[in-house]
């Protein structure tokens, strides 16, 4: 249904994906056969990912599931562009992306807040950095309207030492967002919150997704949260890290919690769970 | 390091000790006869203590030994710093000055005062020189620790948020690497002292390195307790002092002290 769907899945991929971009909006971002090998301290060389190919429609939300160790970080910050891929090409808006963009916001797997920074100066530092201090004032109320949206009105002169990990990572979603990102990379966000909060969270990840569609790739271990929240859900396997499948989840939107209960929500829920079945990895 | 943690029974327990050791101290001198040249009691060396304060020449010997030990920490302290900062910046200059820096920490400073006091001459200066040359190093190897401290998830995420090196440097490194060099600055203060005593000794016409000198050599033994108790009272206020300077800093660092109901 996307064009995303057809990228990299077959020889004559180049010429369907030119013919469509004439008549749809082209993809935000692509991957083609991208591939990752580390070279660990003692010279082991540890391939990551292997023959990495999709492509993300403007606008899209993708879960990225797949077990630990499978290469979903690694992804994530080859599409940062702070990790540099060993071969394969990455493109964003048609460019190649060579580097960080300043329309990529980053949400990591730990909170990575500034112990000597407020929590209002955590959320403001993309600004000083890109923008400068000076610009700092006319982000302050955004700034304060991330904090209220996140749940943690109040605490802007708070230290990061005296929240709990969960609100940690909430200010850490809202400097994510602070600059106005086309695109958000979340690295398993909500990992750390209890199973109550962390439904809230999505749901209110799904309305900030619907009221900005921004486009947003989101890594969990979780396959019904992958579910929930996604358009598409990128399958991964580990040893070599692959896109083994790509599902679509034609859940109807806005999407709300009851709907978890829904037969066509566990019907994807146990399509996802023999997947990982059959390729002997446990989610 | 937490002398605010301490509960006020904590403290009369400690000054009780002290008054113990003391008056044990004065009762084992008059009941054993200690000659006073040997080991003077404690009231002998309060009453010199005295004295020596009342007539202004404790407290001018002390003048200059802390003036010294200032300038030379100070001295030091900025050099630590600076090299620190300079070495952590790149692994060529690491490589091209860390063996010399090794090399120099490795000769113990106290050995090579009198030639600091030959080049320096017998004034002030000599013992400023060797307080921080002796101060320099705890402060330059805790920069360079401390500036290498960065986590690698904070790098990445100045990366991903397209920070230029020098944002890297002042809004994570210099923050990250301040608990350590407040640490190297503690140690370099107290070993500034040592090194302002041993160019005393060394040649000087005042200081409490001299006046200790001069009491032994006139074996008024109560007179080298007297400049002692000065100098550990001079020591302690300063590493107090940076304790105080290190809470004011690290206002982030979470070590608030816990109240203690149950005593
Ligand atoms: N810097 C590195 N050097 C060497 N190997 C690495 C490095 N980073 C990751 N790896 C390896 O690459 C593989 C993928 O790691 P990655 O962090 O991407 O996994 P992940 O899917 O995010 O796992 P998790 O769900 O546990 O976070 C792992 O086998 C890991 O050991
Ligand atoms: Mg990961």
């Amino acid at each position: 249904m996307l064009v995303s769907d057809l990228a990299g899945k077959s020889a004559d991929d180049k010429s369907a994906g030119d013919k469509l971009i004439n008549s749809k909006p082209a993809d935000l971002v692509t991957a083609q056969n991208v591939r990752m090998v580390y070279t660990s301290r003692n010279a082991e060389l540890v391939t990551a990912l292997d023959d990495v190919s999709f492509g993300i429609a403007e606008g899209e939300f993708i879960a990225l599931l797949g077990p630990s160790g499978c290469g979903k970080t690694t992804l994530l910050k080859i599409l940062t562009g702070t990790l540099k891929r060993t071969s394969g090409e990455v493109t964003m808006r048609g460019q190649p992306l060579e580097g960080p963009r300043p329309d990529i916001g980053r949400v990591f797997q730990t909170p990575v807040l500034l112990a000597w920074r407020s929590v209002l100066d955590n959320i403001l530092l993309p600004i000083e950095l890109g923008e400068g201090r000076l610009q700092r004032r006319d982000y302050e109320a955004r700034a304060r309207d991330y904090l209220k949206m996140v749940g943690l009105e109040g605490f802007e002169t708070k230290y990061p030492h005296e929240l709990s990990g969960g609100m940690q990572q909430r200010v850490a979603i809202g400097r994510s967002l602070i600059r106005d990102p086309a695109m958000l990379l979340m690295d398993e966000p909500f990992g750390a919150l209890d199973a109550m909060t962390r439904d809230l969270m999505n749901v209110e990840l799904l309305r900030i997704w619907q009221a900005s569609r921004k486009t947003i790739v989101l890594v969990t271990h979780s396959i019904a949260e992958a579910v929930f929240l996604a358009d598409r859900v990128f399958v991964m396997t580990p040893r070599p890290g692959r896109l083994s499948e790509i599902i679509p989840i034609d859940l109807p939107r806005p999407r709300h919690l009851d709907m978890i209960n829904s037969p066509e929500f566990g019907h994807y829920v146990r399509r996802i769970g023999r997947h990982f079945a059959t390729h002997g990895a446990v989610a | 390091m937490n002398e605010a943690t301490r509960t006020p029974i904590e403290i009369a327990q400690s000054v009780l000790l002290l008054a113990g050791l003391l008056a044990a101290w004065e009762f084992a001198v008059v009941w054993l006869d200690i000659s006073p040249i040997l080991l003077p009691a404690p009231s002998a060396v309060a009453i010199s203590l005295v004295n020596g304060v009342k007539s202004g020449l404790l407290i001018k010997h002390l003048g200059v030994t802390f003036f010294e030990t200032m300038a030379g920490f100070v001295l030091g302290s900025v050099a630590g710093l600076v090299c620190g900062g300079l070495i952590a910046q790149s692994r060529a200059i690491e490589r091209l000055l860390y063996p010399y820096v090794i090399a120099f920490q490795t000769v113990p400073k106290v050995a090579i005062a009198p030639l600091i006091v030959i080049w320096f001459g017998y004034g002030v200066a000599s013992k400023v020189v060797i307080a921080a040359t002796i101060a320099f190093f705890p402060v330059l190897a805790n920069t360079i620790v401390g500036l290498r401290s960065v986590p690698a998830d904070q790098l990445e995420l100045m990366a991903a948020f397209m920070a230029t090196r020098r944002q890297t440097l002042w809004k994570v490194r210099v923050p990250q690497a301040l608990p350590f060099i407040l640490v190297g600055l503690d140690v370099g203060a107290v070993l500034a002292v040592i090194g302002a005593v041993v160019g005393e000794f060394v040649s000087a016409k005042e200081g409490l390195g001299f006046q200790i000198l001069q009491s032994g050599f006139s074996l008024d033994t109560a007179g080298v307790f007297a400049a002692l108790v000065l100098l550990a009272v001079m020591g302690i206020a300063i590493h107090l002092a940076m304790g105080f300077l290190r809470k004011k800093v690290l206002y982030w660092v979470d070590d608030i002290s816990p109240v203690n109901f149950s005593g």
